[in-house]
């Protein structure tokens, strides 16, 4: 079990992103602070430098710092039920408290509602407290495909928000540039995609641990050439590894599948957890959220429209059982883990169906394991190790 | 008849419901959110009401949705998982992050119940969120149509629209009648609760009008919140010695504001409008001076403290509660927020949290 040389470029990239925000705003370059999900071609069309309010509670919880700030924010009458992301980047704006050093504030927020409703209240707190624009693209939610109405109304909001972007960024939004920006975003989703496709391989070579963390240059960095440069290396030793039969878990034992965000406050117990009882955790429904198919570099705008439609979030139920049980049986899974995350109700709720039509699809059985993403006093490592061993060795996998 | 009829429904909605379907023999449709027009669940001839009561168990319902929900969806489900009422359509609107679980968790708990979704715009600004509007409601009438096999009746359509316009004037002529004191909050509510789940003819009849109910003493109040859950909330809030001057909930004034356009040529059209362009829109919905716009009226209305009624879980209320807040201190009124959890009235603490802040007043 070898470690991914990735790791450290992980590292490297991470801290020259950071870097290059704080240098590139004080050069005067504009910065945005985007949702996951929003459409970050455009702004990195007109020149921004996006940030990722999401990730960066992500680095916080991973930083055992998530506590304190969401406790800050819930101090200033914000529900502890509020989805735990927006409490600790929140709490970060509010006290200047980062593990980054410092943040390098906004000249506007990008949101979508196709990730959930909280975004849209989080944000706008963040362009208040900022005093700086909010760009709102509004996505409806919909449990089958995006109909020809709901795509043209993402299309009008997105030609219309352009050139007010393009007043507060330093370039114009043309065609051309949004062109550029689109074909790196395909490209690099499309590596990523085959990055992941990777743990298809026997023994899987990396797994979705390894994938929650690299997974960072494709929210944050989509769009840009380091990018694109980032998810070939990887695939490049991801490759090898295969090849040479380099597994992420020593003798494979089981392999399952995931659905929800990772468990940052838990990370690496969990991840030796699952290596203790030699299961690979193979793919994810986190990681692969988005989809290229619909990003068309020849006509961007409603290539954009199609793409931002069709995030897994923006989906109900149904769609999620057909990624699970597609999942299940590409990835060769014996079982799955639905994470039953209170901190996000859009992803969470409608798990409970989930397991009963995936399972009667698949046979696969599924268990569903109560925590948070990012705030420690909603996870239990003893609530997860009762949950998780007796269904690990259900699978026949054991210590 | 009369308000003894409004009230009685008002505390029952559920055997009104009950009792109603056996009357009409029609297919009975849920609405789930204020957001779907009732008028156009009328025009498919079907039993339409809009859910409202919440229970205090849910045995069913917490084995298809986790315990993070809130209690007004988790009581619709779990009324639907009994069978407790012969539903036929459940509708849905956009909004918040647990409306939009609903119709798919159905489809795997109930999949014999149809529903339908509304994808209405969150976004309330300007020409592109009323075109979506409309489109969003175009596909929804496609969409009942196709689950219930019958078509929408443009008849009835225009006679529903008007008389369900009617029901909602009506409505917010008691609401207004608040702060003036010549209405009173507990036959208000029970008017806007009963219009929830009587037909819309009945309940005309029954409306005996909106004056000549004074209000007693009490210190007056603004009331805001997604639902109000019972009738007997509103007493309890009574008997402590407040009196409702405002009112900000999605049970009444808020769902009581939209006007339909009705001599417009294309009605559908014009329902679509009236839902993107209601004045009093619910906090799921992006619009940045509701807090100012609530503090103002709270304010005309004379109200010196104001309740937030809010449904433990409920993210728009919970992301709103700070700077409704402080839109109210900054003209004057304090405020307390009352989360409510599977209950339909009060604990013993919120009402010595409501006491106290009545009394801490100048
Ligand atoms: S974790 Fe869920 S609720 Fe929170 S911002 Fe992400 S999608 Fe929204
Ligand atoms: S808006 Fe609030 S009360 Fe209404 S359904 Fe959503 S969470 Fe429940």
């Amino acid at each position: 079990m070898r470690k991914l040389q990735h790791n450290a470029v992980l590292a490297r990239t991470i801290r020259n992103q950071v870097l290059w925000t704080r240098l590139g705003s004080r050069l005067g370059l504009p910065v945005a602070w985007v949702t996951s999900g929003s459409p970050v071609e455009l702004v990195l069309a007109a020149g921004f430098i996006p940030f990722y309010p999401e990730n960066h509670a992500a680095i916080c919880a991973a930083r055992e710092m998530s506590q304190g700030l969401a406790e800050h924010t819930e101090g200033r009458g914000y529900s502890r039920d509020l989805c735990s992301y927006a409490r600790v980047d929140l709490g970060a704006q509010w006290t200047g408290r980062t593990p980054l050093g410092r943040l390098v504030p906004p000249d506007l927020v990008l949101v979508s509602n196709n990730i959930c409703g909280t975004v849209q209240n989080w944000f706008r707190l963040t362009a208040e407290h900022f005093r700086v624009p909010m760009f709102f693209l509004d996505t409806p939610f919909h449990d089958g495909p995006p109909t020809d109405g709901d795509v043209a109304y993402v299309r009008e909001q997105l030609v219309a928000m352009a050139p007010e972007i393009s007043r507060v960024g330093w370039r114009r939004i043309t065609e051309d540039r949004l062109r550029k920006v689109t074909e790196r975003s395909r490209e690099a989703l499309e590596l990523w995609a085959r990055v992941l496709e990777t743990a298809s391989r026997r023994p899987a070579p990396f797994t979705s641990f390894d994938a929650f963390v690299h997974m960072a240059p494709i929210v944050s960095m989509r769009g840009t050439r380091r990018c694109v440069a980032y998810y070939r290396g990887l695939l490049e030793e991801l490759r090898r590894r295969a090849d040479r039969g380099d597994s992420a878990i020593p003798e494979e034992r089981a392999r399952v599948v995931w659905d929800n965000i990772a468990i940052w406050p838990a990370h690496k117990q969990l991840k030796k957890l699952f290596e203790r009882h030699r299961v690979a955790l193979v793919s994810d429904t986190y990681t692969s959220a988005w989809t290229v198919e619909h990003l068309d570099p020849k006509d961007p705008f409603t290539g954009l429209a199609k793409a931002y439609t069709d995030i897994l979030l923006i989906h109900g139920v149904a769609h999620r059982v057909e990624v699970l049980t597609r999942m299940i049986q590409r990835f060769g899974a014996q079982g799955f883990v639905l994470h039953s995350n209170r901190s996000c109700k859009r992803y969470s709720l409608g798990q409970y169906g989930v397991r009963q039509v995936v399972t009667a699809r698949t046979g696969v059985p599924g268990v569903v394991i109560e925590a948070d993403m990012a705030d420690p006093r909603a996870v239990s490592m003893e609530h997860l190790e009762q949950r998780l061993v007796p269904f690990f060795e259900s699978l026949g996998a054991g210590t | 008849m009369g308000w003894e009829r409004l009230l009685e429904v008002a505390r029952d909605p559920v055997a009104n419901i009950r009792a109603r379907v056996e009357r009409e023999g029609r297919p009975l449709a849920i609405a789930m959110s204020s957001y779907v027009p009732l008028e156009v669940l009328d025009a498919f001839g079907c039993s339409a009401v809009r859910w409202g009561p919440v229970c205090e168990d849910f045995p069913r319902a917490d084995g298809v949705m986790q315990a993070y929900a809130c209690s007004f969806i988790r009581s619709a489900l779990e009324m639907l998982l009994s069978r407790n009422l012969p539903a036929r359509l459940v509708a849905t609107a956009s909004g918040c992050d647990v409306i939009t679980a609903v119709p798919g968790m159905l489809s795997v708990a109930r999949p014999d119940l149809a529903t339908a979704h509304l994808r209405l715009p969150i976004r309330v600004d300007g020409a592109p969120a009323r075109q979506q509007a409309v489109r969003a409601l175009v596909a929804f009438c496609e969409e009942v149509r196709e689950r219930l096999g019958a078509p929408l009746d443009l008849n009835r359509l225009d006679q529903a629209a008007r008389i369900r316009q009617e029901v909602r004037s009506r409505i917010a002529a008691c609401f207004a009648g608040l702060a003036s004191g010549t209405f009173s909050a507990v036959p208000a509510y029970g008017a806007a609760l009963a219009a929830q789940s009587m037909a819309p003819e009945e309940w005309l009849a029954a409306f005996p009008g909106a004056s000549a109910l004074p209000s007693g003493d009490g210190v007056p109040v603004l009331l805001s919140g997604e639902t109000v859950p019972s009738l007997e909330v509103i007493e309890e809030l009574q008997s402590l010695g407040l009196r409702i001057v405002a009112d900000d909930t999605n049970t009444a004034a808020r769902e009581a504001s939209r006007r339909v356009h009705l001599e417009a040529s294309d009605l559908v059209e014009a329902i679509a409008v009236s839902l993107a362009d209601r004045p009093w829109h619910s906090p799921e919905r992006l619009v940045p001076d509701r807090p100012a716009a609530v503090a103002a009226r709270a304010r005309e209305a004379g109200a010196r403290a104001a309740i937030l009624l809010h449904q433990k879980f409920c993210d728009p209320c919970a992301f709103e509660a700070p700077g409704l807040a402080a839109a109210l201190r900054e003209v004057g009124i304090p405020s307390l927020v009352l989360e409510l959890d599977r209950q339909r009235g009060l604990t013993g603490g919120q009402r010595t949290r409501v006491q106290t802040l009545l009394e801490s007043l100048p």
